[in-house]
């Protein structure tokens, strides 16, 4: 190697390594959100930079559970995280959060949250509302493939379980697939035996265990599912109603009409629902800047831009209604989203959360999933017995 | 050469000590206690651990790993070793050319390609859409074992191909022109000398296939549509549900088959010289 | 095997007694295999390709779906700076996957010598311990490295993202570099060292006008799989980085799952390869050229 390389391996080393200095010096000053993928506006992100004169750095991850060992081992001082109801629940038993403020976000108020999302809310109990303000919500479903003759009418016959884990009973080439997290298929073995999902016996196991093995699960997935139904590769399946919202809105601005959308989803009266909240970890360095940064999302219009993005429902009833009553809105948001999609993304908001009625009993649908009164012990226990049951 | 430069190899020694041994030396130590995460505050002793190695779901994901693995890497030996062979008799001597363009697909990402790979082994896929077929079938390849093999073969092909080729270019041209001229066929040659001369590079090329596709995770859950359960998933399953105790024991598992596999490199390869 | 013999279709006789002569005529057999192998070598090109064509299609169909193609478009290339965490971990990847290979090269390089200089208790050490990085499971090393790392964080309360993720690279980087080096450096004539120090060369000087230039294809190659391998890493940078600093595999993870990629994505893959294609294509040209001037 002559000396001129070297010279340019050296000079190459050094410009990289300016690139990062130049780059990352200021991280000392930067607000650190850790998110899910996809899960936040980001024109929203640059407002809140431009007004507050801060710089937000967002890094993500795909569960719950690196959200927690992320907090936990402590490598970084995250400001804010995103995690849903039960990892809260564990993240706050652990004494890894700080209560929120609530003086300092004036725009949150209980009662301003969808009917639904109070539900959530006071299932996850009263402590916790001191750590947690909520970001997004939303249920899980069964989506299904409407090529298939009376798939519709047997579903809502059955109130979705019985067709969902015993399809041969239906159709025995129906498609059928579930959600690769074992903690979730575990619970929609509850719903369909009509028992807590969040307690665990050798009893209810043993259920699950048979329920899962005869259910002859063709796949299991995550975010290919919707695609798989869409493009006529399943029939069945269980999926996050966001999921299906995302597949949707997918068909419907690529021009498909609504009555000729290929699939659709029906949301059992028993399924699990989540809420993901922005929490404040004990170690964050920022918190001032934090609560300001809440406070900026949970704004009525910041909300409503928000969701307009993410596709997930808002959890305030006024960006809620902004987007359901789409004609009276202000003219500048008709600037912003084509008619088009504001009254397809009222239609989903509609259909999919729709508010209670006030003759309704339940006011919302959904169980919220909890690990409280579950040992280590007993998630090692469901993640054996879904293996096991698979391999079957 | 100069005895001086001896000394350049002693802070690597170290920087292996501190940062691969006492790791591998911790998680030996996690197999035996019972808590969540790395949360030592509520650690317990258990031996509770091991029954884990007799969970049957255990039991047929490693035997599923070793399978597929053994599988994909007997394809891999004659595929690769094929090629390697073209390549080596074709004059084309530029090997970092060769190596780039077996290399050149890792550049894109390992999830992207196993999902593109996957969904056109779907009945319905961008191609048919791109072409307007109507699949006449319902059922695709995805989900079932060949997929997998098939999804591994694709992945790690590349490294059968380079420590053969490397093997082959290592042997003298001389040797096979003397045994041609001392009257064995093409043939016999090949089968006499060239075969037994490039055979640690078919060793090498073997554990550099084996190894990941016994403990990768990715691949066996794209392709096998989640219903293929290998020992790579549960290890992952097991972090991910921050049971690390149980997730290391399994681990050491994998590493001991690791440590065999590398004294049979050892053995038929001491310099390690036709890795890559 | 000079010998051709012609194959009447009416005297089969003749065959039987040449084989009877010990001679085998191999020349259909030979077609047939070189045939074989031709098939093979375009199924192995097709192997590693296929799915870099399928991203390709992906990045120019206008709908964005993986599954259903509308129609052509480049549209998705020129969101790629527009998707703003999506650019910044593209910017990352490079900073990070380029640094340590950079570094794994120079370091590797002089360990492998060193490595080769040393006796051989210690050769067999290291060489042992070197396979760790190689063959060790991805969750294994990058769990170890961040717990190592911990233990620094009392000192430097902000080792976590760059620092750590560079370390954490050059980490297992080094074997891939050292194990292209090694053999390189037994094939040099022993005694071309020993000319040029008894030439009046100093050793270090020696070291880049000796060694260096004899072993410079084991290092390139070394080089080619350090940056691969650095490129294409999640599962060891997830655990070490932090601080918000992704690189582009923890970013398209983190986006899989509740919403899908953006196109962006696949955009951005397509021109590394066909980037990468050119570049060598253009490499290739030159070094022929020159090839022929120094003919010439």
């Amino acid at each position: 190697m002559k000396k001129r390389t070297l010279k340019k391996f050296f000079g190459l080393l050094a410009l990289s390594l300016l690139c990062y200095f130049m780059s990352s010096c200021k991280t000392e000053s930067q607000l650190l959100i850790l998110n899910w993928g996809e899960y936040i506006n980001e024109d929203l992100v640059t407002k809140f930079e431009e007004e507050y004169h801060c710089i937000v750095n967002i890094s993500i991850a795909e569960s719950n559970e690196l959200f927690y060992a992320k907090v936990k081992s402590g490598t970084t001082a995250y400001d804010i995280v995103v995690p849903s109801d039960y990892m809260v629940e564990k993240m706050q038993q652990k004494d890894l959060l700080q209560k929120i403020n609530y003086d300092l976000i004036p725009n949150y108020h209980n009662d301003k949250l969808l009917p639904g999302a109070q539900g959530i809310r006071s299932q996850m109990g009263k402590t916790l509302e001191d750590y947690a303000v909520p970001y997004l919500w939303g249920t899980f479903g069964l989506m299904y493939n409407k090529k298939v003759n009376g798939l519709k009418e047997a579903l809502m016959e059955t109130d979705g379980w019985p067709v969902y884990f015993n399809h041969s009973s239906f159709n025995s080439n129906l498609r059928v697939a579930m959600y690769n997290v074992p903690r979730y298929a575990y619970a929609t073995a509850m719903f369909a035996s009509d028992a807590d999902p969040n307690y665990v016996d050798s009893e209810s196991l043993e259920k699950a265990y048979n329920l899962i093995k005869n259910a002859n699960f063709v796949e299991w997935g995550t975010d290919q599912l919707k695609k798989q139904i869409a493009i006529n590769n399943l029939d069945l399946a269980f999926v996050y109603t966001g999921d299906f919202l995302d597949q949707l809105y997918i068909e419907l601005q690529s021009g498909t009409l609504l009555e000729n959308i290929p699939f659709d989803i029906y949301i059992p009266s028993k399924t699990i629902a989540f809420m993901d909240n922005l929490v404040i970890p004990k170690k964050a360095r920022h918190v001032k800047l934090a609560h300001e940064f809440i406070n900026f999302m949970i704004e009525k219009e910041n909300a409503y831009l928000n969701s307009s993005v993410v596709g997930y429902c808002t959890p305030y009833q006024e960006a809620y209604d902004m987007i359901v009553n789409y004609q009276t809105i202000d003219e500048k948001w008709h600037e912003i989203f084509d008619d088009v999609w504001l009254q397809s993304w009222s239609y989903a908001m509609q259909t999919y959360y729709p508010l209670p009625k006030i003759d309704d009993v339940v006011k919302f649908k959904g169980t919220v999933l909890s690990n409280r009164r579950l040992t280590n012990d007993d998630l090692t226990k469901i993640t054996n017995m879904v293996n096991n049951a698979k391999i079957a | 050469m100069n005895n001086r430069f001896h000394k350049m190899a002693i802070p690597y020694l170290i920087w292996l000590y501190a940062l691969a041994l006492i790791p591998t030396i911790f998680m030996f130590f996690l197999i035996f206690f019972d808590m969540e995460g790395l949360d030592f505050d509520e650690i317990k002793i258990t031996l509770k651990n091991f029954a884990q190695l007799t969970e049957s779901s255990t039991l047929i994901a490693l035997w599923n790993s070793i399978k597929y693995a053994f599988l994909s890497t007997i394809i891999c030996i004659i595929l690769g070793y094929i090629t390697a062979y073209f390549l080596y008799k074709s004059h084309f001597k530029n090997k970092f050319l060769i190596l780039t363009i077996l290399i050149l697909p890792m550049w894109s990402n390992l999830l992207l390609r196993t999902q593109a790979l996957a969904s056109i082994m779907e009945p319905h896929n961008i191609i048919t859409s791109l072409l307007h077929l109507n699949p006449n079938t319902q059922e695709g390849l995805a989900g079932k074992g060949i997929a997998v093999v098939i999804g591994l073969v694709f992945t790690y092909l590349p490294f059968m191909i380079l420590p053969i080729y490397t093997a082959l270019e290592k042997i003298e041209p001389m040797l096979e022109e003397a045994s041609l001229d001392l009257g064995t066929t093409e043939f016999k040659t090949f089968f006499r000398v060239t075969l037994p001369l490039s055979f640690k590079g078919i060793v090498t090329g073997s554990v550099m296939v084996f190894l990941p596709c016994m403990s990768g995770f990715a691949i066996p859950e794209i392709l096998g549509k989640g219903n293929i359960v290998m020992i790579g998933n549960i290890i992952e399953q097991f972090f991910k549900n921050m049971n690390y105790n149980i997730g290391s024991l399994l681990a050491i598992v994998i590493l001991l088959l690791i440590l065999v596999s590398i004294a049979l490199v050892n053995k038929f390869d001491k310099e390690g010289e036709t890795i890559l | 095997m000079e010998r051709k013999v012609k194959i009447s279709p009416l005297s089969g006789k003749e065959i039987a007694t040449m084989a009877e002569y010990g001679y085998h005529n191999f020349a259909i057999l030979k077609k047939i295999l070189k045939i074989i192998g031709i098939i093979t070598v375009i199924l192995v090109a097709i192997i590693l390709y296929l799915s870099i064509i399928i991203i390709f299609i992906y990045s120019v169909n206008s709908s964005g779906s993986t599954t259903e193609f509308k129609s052509f478009t480049f549209k998705w290339y020129f969101k790629i700076t527009e998707h703003r965490m999506l650019f910044k971990s593209i910017i990352n990847t490079f900073v990070v996957s380029i640094t340590a290979t950079l570094i794994s090269t120079f370091l590797g390089t002089l360990i492998a010598i060193g490595v080769f200089n040393s006796n051989l208790k210690r050769r067999k050490r290291i060489m042992l311990l070197n396979n760790i990085p190689l063959l060790n499971a991805d969750i294994v090393t990058g769990i170890s490295l961040m717990l190592i790392f911990s233990l620094l964080l009392k000192i430097f309360p902000y080792i976590f993202g760059f620092p750590t993720l560079l370390i954490a690279h050059v980490y297992f980087t080094l074997p891939y570099v050292i194990l292209n080096v090694l053999p390189k450096l037994s094939d040099i004539d022993p005694n071309l060292m020993d000319a040029a120090l008894d030439l009046g060369v100093k050793p270090r000087k020696a070291l880049f006008k000796v060694i260096l230039p004899a072993i410079r294809n084991g290092v390139l190659s070394g080089m080619l799989m350090a940056f691969t391998m650095s490129f294409d890493d999640f599962v060891i940078s997830y655990f070490t980085t932090g601080n918000g600093f992704d690189n582009l595999s923890i970013w398209i993870y983190g986006s899989i799952g509740r919403k899908d990629l953006t196109p962006a994505v696949y955009a951005f893959n397509s021109i590394v390869i066909f980037g990468a294609m050119l570049i060598l294509l253009f490499a290739n040209i030159i070094s022929i050229k020159n090839q022929k001037r120094k003919i010439k």
